[in-house]
């Protein structure tokens, strides 16, 4: 392996407690990174042997639990998957844009949580079949009408690189109308009507300007953007009662 | 929607001019106001409309304007931004259609795709078609 | 002092956790269940997992054989009580799923696909592409969301069981993000945690698997079991341990050593016919032996062996194995479908846990737990590849309904008592945000993981296991010397490392000392010095009990119904 080789990073920090109170400021390290260093290799490395009392979330390291989402020179990424020799230097770190700052570069997801229960993200029926009966069937295009859309990890790049959530913090936002939209789609689901009020309502598909940007961002190509403006498609087409909604 | 802080948050700040700020938004920016700059060929038309219904002579004062130099630059300005807000549109565009509507199966992208780009090339065609007098 | 209140007190958010969430308020309609975890329960380890879950399924399998495959695989340390009640509720538990919204793998006809795995003896794996634990627990998540009566507690970290006169009735907890503690108060209380990978260096296991529920229970008098027992996965991407699931052997997949052999078949390792489809164990096993042979390759992480999957083709693999592809390609820069993949053993999972009964019970009475932090046991000394998956959701039930009835059974403990447990634990985690001393969390945590990787990896003997174990005597001294450098209370990771590291310690203790007993070679446990099963004297699980002085271990006879224990060969 060779060397690792210096690398500066400027790291955002923020505490609401004691002297770092305020508007939050920019802290640079310097870090030794091998070749195949990652951001969040980089992060460990400070929190271990520089500072401490750096806070970020991370767990898997393998792109599937969804924590490390962090603004990397600007862009929402995962930095479990942001190769340090990929970047222009100094690697600008800071917490995901578009959410409150709790700490350093933590964000307050609470929001997300309740936008994401909000969509009703279970399987609804009138008649449950019991499970002595065996399976719902499904055929493999059946599957594969929803399938991209059950592949997000919540991780929630897309809400930081979203324009609207800008204007809109209640929006409720990419990754929430695409798992709504995937229960729609999916073939056991009876719950379309149920959904439609939120999906379609005041804070729902029709706040997106399709800038396209969630689907750029998104690491698990589950291109929310084609979710959300589906829905309005379908949405619409229902509101003129063209199209009738699924278990209404 | 919302849970209270439990604890004093840093709002989420956004710096003064964030739309040009980044190249991520700054596609989309010019995207959006393309259709600014669209909306005056919609003018144009407007005009146009309003001429033909003044009689022959206005809706000859109309084409004289649009030949002149003028005119012809005023066509180029709007011709630029429509090109690239169509043609953006419909990559974009072409993912909302793949749904399956009621019985409908959803249409795949290949087959949109040649549908949305043969309909804008067919459809300027025509339209050239006819205003060079080829097609009477 | 904050106090919440509700009927059950659930520990950890993953797989089992919320299947005996799910379970314990389907179960009875007024039931609140209180969910504590560290992350937030769609982050839990479970989304790592990736092959399948075992359940029968086709018409070619039976119930019998299943479990006579689970106990052969666990070299006939599982219980086969346990194991027998395990099959027996599998396929259920996998359509439950289906029925939650699942989006399992399928036929053309719309039936649930299965696919083969290790020491399985038919295709019995239900699988979501290679994706199955994520799948499984956003399911698993989404669906508890639709009860209200299960309340989370989304970053808290469970600091102290509150036990009142033998019985457990409640955690203490950390609020990471105020740093405030908060007893949480229930008549039974779920550990869910998962396992320990953390305590290796070299590990698919994320950077939460630290033993949190195994030690809470330990301190608190409840035996570790089996803990002894640690799965080495054959297949891991050299540096960073990431996971390349036995699905991609279980579609095909080959293993070759660096003179293009395909050594599992041709040198004997015992795996027999079912060559890449043997036990992990083995695999783990033969693979080392061809390192120090010296036909393994040679990189800047050791030594590794070749994963080829280019025979199965671009559409197999883009259809069956899309996230293994995508995980090369971004991690080690290989893509599967035109080169091999560099693979080597990697800790992957504790067979041992939490000593419970086949409802999940543990002996403190009101204290259940499920999952990989728990020993039913099931995996006995080596862990079918599968198999845990579906344990989450068998036990995870099994837990949730066994401790909705404890609840209903018994009154609230002494809330005075408890309280003050909380208080104390309050003020001990303020004595720690402040500690000063000479000691750093993150030089320990590396000497720890660097000794139980020497003393207990795939093959031990008596020297480096004694060595490992004098080494974490002396790590657990100098834990007591640890400085923080975090003063803030708002969301302080360090104090949460520091917690962690705790347990890592008291679990590592409880591997390497367990281990350093068994003179014996059985399933994931080898040694160099006695390398044959010895079921005269160790037909038996071991049990690990805290104590000041050190761990004090004892044994428990295997529970055996149908099957007779014999010599493990495929």
């Amino acid at each position: 392996m060779s060397e690792p080789r210096i690398v500066k990073f400027e790291v955002f920090r923020y505490s609401p407690e004691g002297a770092e109170t305020g508007e939050g400021k920019w802290q640079t390290y310097e870090v030794p990174c091998p070749d195949d260093y990652v951001v969040l290799d980089a992060l460990n490395h400070i929190k271990d042997y520089i500072d401490p009392t750096l806070s970020h979330r991370w767990s898997c390291r393998m792109g599937v639990c969804g924590s490390c989402g962090m603004m990397v020179n600007g862009t929402p990424n995962l930095t479990c998957k942001s190769f340090v020799r990929d970047l222009e230097h100094p690697i600008r770190v800071g917490p995901l844009a578009n959410f409150p700052v709790v700490r350093d570069l933590v964000v307050e997801l609470e929001s997300f949580m309740d936008k994401l229960k909000s969509v009703k993200p279970w399987i609804i029926r009138k008649v449950e079949k019991d499970v002595k009966y065996g399976e719902y069937l499904q055929t493999p295009d059946e599957l594969d009408s929803y399938r991209q859309f059950s592949m997000c990890i919540n991780c929630c790049l897309c809400y930081a690189a979203c324009p609207v959530m800008i204007n809109e913090p209640d929006f409720i936002g990419p990754a929430a109308i695409a798992l709504g939209f995937r229960y729609n789609q999916d073939s056991r689901d009876e719950g379309e009507a149920e959904r439609y009020a939120v999906l379609a309502g005041e804070h729902g598909v029709w706040n997106c300007s399709y800038a396209n940007e969630c689907s750029e961002v998104c690491p698990k190509h589950v291109d929310p953007a084609a979710a959300v403006n589906r829905e309005k498609l379908v949405s619409a087409l229902q509101w003129l009662h063209i199209l009738p909604k699924k278990g209404a | 929607m919302g849970s209270a802080s439990s604890t004093p948050t840093l709002a989420s700040r956004v710096p003064d001019g964030w739309w040009m700020s980044h190249k991520r938004y700054r596609y989309y920016m010019l995207f959006a106001m393309a259709s600014g700059i669209l909306s005056l060929g919609s003018l144009v038309l407007l005009v146009a409309v309003s001429a033909l219904s003044k009689g022959s002579q206005a809706w000859a004062g109309f084409l004289a304007m649009l030949g002149s130099p003028a005119g012809l630059l005023l066509s180029v300005v709007v011709l630029v931004p429509t090109c690239f807000f169509a043609v953006r549109w419909l990559r974009v565009g072409v993912k909302i259609p793949q749904v399956k509507l009621g019985p409908m199966p959803a249409p795949g992208a290949g087959m949109l795709y040649v549908a949305h780009f043969g309909l804008l090339i067919g459809v300027s065609l025509l339209v050239i078609l006819l205003l060079s007098g080829v097609v009477a | 002092m904050k106090v919440i209140r509700h009927d059950i007190v659930l520990v950890g958010g993953g797989g089992a956790g919320l299947r005996a969430a799910i379970a314990a308020v389907e179960v009875s309609p007024e039931t609140t269940v209180c969910c504590v975890s560290k992350l937030y329960p769609m982050r839990s380890h479970t989304v790592s997992a990736e092959g399948g879950a075992a359940a029968v399924a086709g018409s070619d399998d039976n119930l019998d054989l299943h479990a006579y495959d689970t106990l052969k695989g666990s070299d006939f340390l599982a219980d086969q009580d346990a194991v027998e009640q395990f099959v027996q509720e599998a396929p259920g538990e996998l359509t439950q799923l289906e029925h939650w919204g699942c989006p399992w793998s399928r036929e053309p006809d719309g039936r649930v696909a299965v696919r083969a795995f290790g020491g399985m003896s038919v295709k019995r794996t239900w699988f979501a592409a290679d994706k199955t634990g994520f799948h499984m627990l956003h399911a698993l998540f989404q669906t508890s969301m639709k009860y209200d009566r299960i309340v989370r507690l989304d970053e808290f970290f469970a600091t102290k069981l509150l036990v009142d006169n033998g019985r457990v009735c409640g955690v203490a907890a950390l609020d990471i993000r105020t740093g405030e503690v908060t007893a949480v108060l229930g008549r039974a209380v779920i550990l869910c945690t998962g396992g320990a990978g953390q305590v290796f260096p070299f590990t698919t296991n994320a950077a939460v698997k630290t033993g949190d529920g195994m030690a809470l229970a330990y301190r608190e008098g409840v035996p570790l079991k089996d803990m002894e027992f640690v799965q080495y996965h054959p297949t891991g991407l050299p540096g960073t341990g990431i996971l390349i699931t036995e699905a991609s052997r279980g579609e095909g997949g080959h293993l070759y050593n660096n003179e293009g052999e395909r050594f599992l078949v041709t040198h004997d390792y015992g795996v027999g016919n079912k060559a890449e489809l043997g036990p992990r164990d083995m695999l783990s096993r033969a693979i080392m032996r061809e390192m120090e042979a010296g036909r393994a390759f040679d990189g800047s992480y050791g030594k590794y062996v070749h994963l080829d999957l280019r025979h199965l083709g671009e559409k197999k693999i883009d259809e069956k194995l899309p996230f293994v592809r995508e995980l090369a390609r971004n991690f080690v820069g290989v893509d599967p479908v035109h080169e091999p993949i560099p693979v080597r053993p990697v800790v992957h999972y504790m067979m041992g846990g939490v000593d419970t009964d086949i409802t999940g019970a543990t002996p403190m009475p009101g204290l259940y737990a499920a999952g990989e932090v728990a020993a039913v046991s099931i995996n006995g000394a080596n862990r079918l590849g599968s198999n845990s998956l579906t344990e989450c959701l068998v036990f995870g039930r099994r837990a949730g309904e066994a401790a909705v009835r404890f609840a209903g059974d018994c009154a609230d403990g002494d809330e005075r008592v408890l309280v003050d447990q909380a208080e104390a634990e309050h003020g001990r985690m303020d004595a720690l945000r402040n500690k000063v001393g000479g000691e750093q969390i993150a030089v320990i945590r590396r000497e720890m993981q660097a000794s139980m990787e020497s003393g207990c990896g795939v093959f031990r003997d008596q020297g480096s296991m004694d060595a490992t174990v004098a080494a974490l005597r002396q790590l657990k001294g100098r834990y007591a010397d640890i400085g923080l450098s975090d003063r803030s209370k708002v969301f302080n990771t360090e104090i949460v490392q520091a917690m962690e590291l705790r347990n890592m310690l008291d679990v590592a203790e409880a591997v390497a000392q367990t281990a350093a007993v068994r003179t014996e070679s059985r399933g994931a446990h080898t040694r160099t010095d006695y390398p044959t099963r010895d079921d005269s004297q160790f037909l038996k699980h071991s049990l690990v009990n805290f104590s000041p002085q050190g761990p004090e271990i004892g044994y428990r006879d295997v529970t055996l119904t149908r099957w007779t224990p014999e010599e493990r060969k495929y």
